[in-house]
């Protein structure tokens, strides 16, 4: 319903209620002629009226938007000329509708006076606090979505963009299977092109399911291996139950890349990189393990690593709140980066945007 | 005369490209492939190529770790697939980079410029593993790089355990005794001044007679460096005929 048509129903309302009232506490102490009812309709349309241009005069005069303390000084006596007003105009309808001869009764006059400055000050109050419960309403709704906006931009940051380092390489290993193994150079073609389309679309999703990003994850690693030939060991174990899961995009293909850019591309005689999953019934749990020595210390400028971890971290957090877990230590001279993507939470904070 | 060369890259079929793009170039001769810095630092060594294909990024040591190691230093095309980060290390002399997938244009480009390069400079007599003064050194100091011929620099001087190179208006520390950077450069050239100071005999402007028979030389304007009495007599004595 929209701010305006609401107005006026209270208003209509209002001041159809006040006349009714009006009446019917008359019925008993005065007689009921057409006259009174005339004038009862003429307080009513005058009412609206003047309501109507106090409204105007508040909204004019910028008054909604000033303190407590000033509104006070500046409403009150606009209100007892408001109120001086309409005894003027009621004595003046009562002349016309009567045609009775000019009687002025002071005490009629300024006890008539007082009621109608209560009544535009009632109105006033309504009005006032209205438009104040409007106004901080609408400034939650807007600090509500500036929030969220927020953590859109700030989730698209962090989704990490492909390493160019990675697609130029990939590249360069596809012009030269051309000549030694064309059949597989048309595989790394296609599976190059899934992966820049997996990227282009994981902005348009908070979510996707293990199954569609192992697959990506799949395409990376069977390029990296063209590249990195017998340096590079691939394992997966993955959970039959867990495909289905879901998982933020490109949250596991990070982390891979991550192993392989920080790990096997570092190391002489390469590798070897696992992937493992698993769940319970409120968690899906993810284990990549890769040859290599995680330095935490280690933070050049151009080393992304920081940023892909410290990114993920805070992907989690948006995400998932405290539930999301992402671990990152040594074992067994292997680096061993550690995944827990809550399965329930998401699923009710998060359905409507599926 | 052809340019002999070595690929040094990590990857396999990276090296297949290269050779395969160098193919149609006859100029270049490769002589071997290196799959990273420890063997590149052998087959340099070995080899002496006039040329290397250096990649950039290789596992344990980069390309850069593997100059550095090198006293002899030949023409460099780096090759990249992608560091803008490791390319502004460099000052702007003498630095050539392909990237991956590399253009055949830009190959032909770099490759002329080499052999242009390579016909200019007079043949390295000396084999015998001394730098002469056409020779090129490879010096890192903190982010930025240099390519340095020999004869640019006016003299090197010794700081704690480092020794200051000076040339141009650039001084970059590298990590090496006065004393080993003595052995290995050309004594026609080189000439150690003191304690302190290697000197190239090029540089020297003037020279007058200094306390106890020493000398002191003026390299190139306003720089004036002592030669002790013992160096003096010797100088002297290389210079007359």
């Amino acid at each position: 319903m929209n701010t305006k048509f609401l107005y006026w129903i209270a208003q209509v309302f209002g001041w159809t209620t006040y006349i009714g009232l009006t009446i019917m506490l008359n019925i008993g102490a005065k007689e009921l002629n057409t006259d009174f009812f005339y004038t009862m309709l003429a307080v009513w349309a005058m009412g609206i009226s003047l309501s109507q241009l106090l409204r105007y005069l508040y909204v004019k005069q910028g008054w909604l938007d000033l303190g407590i303390m000033k509104i006070i000084p500046r409403v009150l006596p606009t209100v007892v000329v408001f109120g001086i007003a309409l005894e003027f105009l009621y004595y003046l309808s009562q002349f016309i509708i009567t045609s009775e001869p000019f009687a002025f009764d002071g005490n009629k006059f300024f006890s008539e006076t007082i009621s109608w400055f209560f009544l535009f000050l009632m109105w006033t109050l309504l009005y006032f606090s209205f438009h104040f419960f409007q106004n901080y309403r609408k400034e939650e709704i807007k600090n509500l979505q500036w929030e969220a906006s927020k953590n859109e931009i700030e989730l698209n940051r962090l989704r990490a963009q492909l390493n160019p380092h990675f697609i130029f390489n990939s590249m360069n290993t596809i012009r030269a299977l051309v000549d030694d193994n064309p059949k597989k150079s048309k595989e790394n073609i296609t599976k190059l092109s899934k992966i820049l389309r997996s990227t282009l679309l994981a902005e348009k999703k908070k979510f996707t399911t293990l199954g569609e990003e192992l697959n990506l994850v799949k395409d990376y690693l069977d390029l990296e291996h063209s590249r990195f030939e017998e340096r590079l060991n691939i394992i997966y174990k993955i959970a039959p139950n867990t495909t289905k899961l879901s998982i933020p995009p490109m949250m596991l293909q990070t982390l891979v890349e991550n192993s392989i850019k920080h790990g096997i591309s570092q190391l002489p005689k390469g590798g070897t990189v696992a992937i493992k999953t698993s769940c319970d019934h409120s968690n899906l749990y993810i284990e990549i393990l890769n040859s290599g020595l995680y330095q935490p210390t280690d933070s050049l400028p151009s080393n992304s690593s920081g940023f892909g971890l410290s990114g993920t971290v805070k992907r989690l957090e948006l995400l998932y709140g405290a539930k999301g877990v992402f671990k990152i230590y040594n074992e067994n001279n292997k680096v061993v980066s550690n995944l827990i993507i809550p399965q329930t939470i998401s699923n009710e904070h998060y359905s409507d945007n599926n | 005369m052809s340019i002999t060369a070595i690929i040094i890259d990590d990857e396999r079929l990276a090296r297949k490209e290269l050779r395969s793009l160098l193919d149609q170039h006859r100029k270049i001769e490769i002589i071997d492939e290196a799959v990273n810095a420890d063997e590149a630092l052998q087959k340099i060594h070995e080899k002496r190529p006039n040329l290397i294909f250096l990649d950039i990024q290789m596992p344990g040591k980069s390309g850069f770790d593997l100059l550095e190691q090198l006293d002899y230093v030949p023409e460099v095309i780096f090759t990249t697939a992608y560091d803008e980060y490791a390319l502004k290390a460099f000052a702007v002399n003498a630095l050539d980079y392909l990237l991956k997938p590399i253009e055949d244009d830009r190959l032909r480009d770099s490759i002329d410029k080499v052999s242009e390069k390579l016909d200019k400079e007079e043949p390295n007599i000396s084999d015998d593993g001394v730098l002469t003064e056409n020779d090129q050194v490879f010096v890192k100091d903190g982010e930025k790089c240099w390519f340095i011929t020999l004869k640019d620099v006016r003299y090197f001087e010794s700081v704690g355990n480092y020794v200051k190179v000076h040339f141009d208006s650039n001084r970059p520390m590298i990590l090496k005794s006065l004393n080993n950077l003595e052995k290995k450069l050309d004594s026609k050239t080189f000439f150690r001044a003191n304690r302190k100071h290697i000197i190239n005999l090029r540089w020297i402007q003037k020279s007058e007679t200094w306390f106890n028979g020493g000398l002191l030389v003026t390299v190139k304007g306003e720089e004036t460096i002592e030669i002790s009495r013992r160096q003096a007599a010797k100088l002297k004595d290389m210079m007359s005929l």
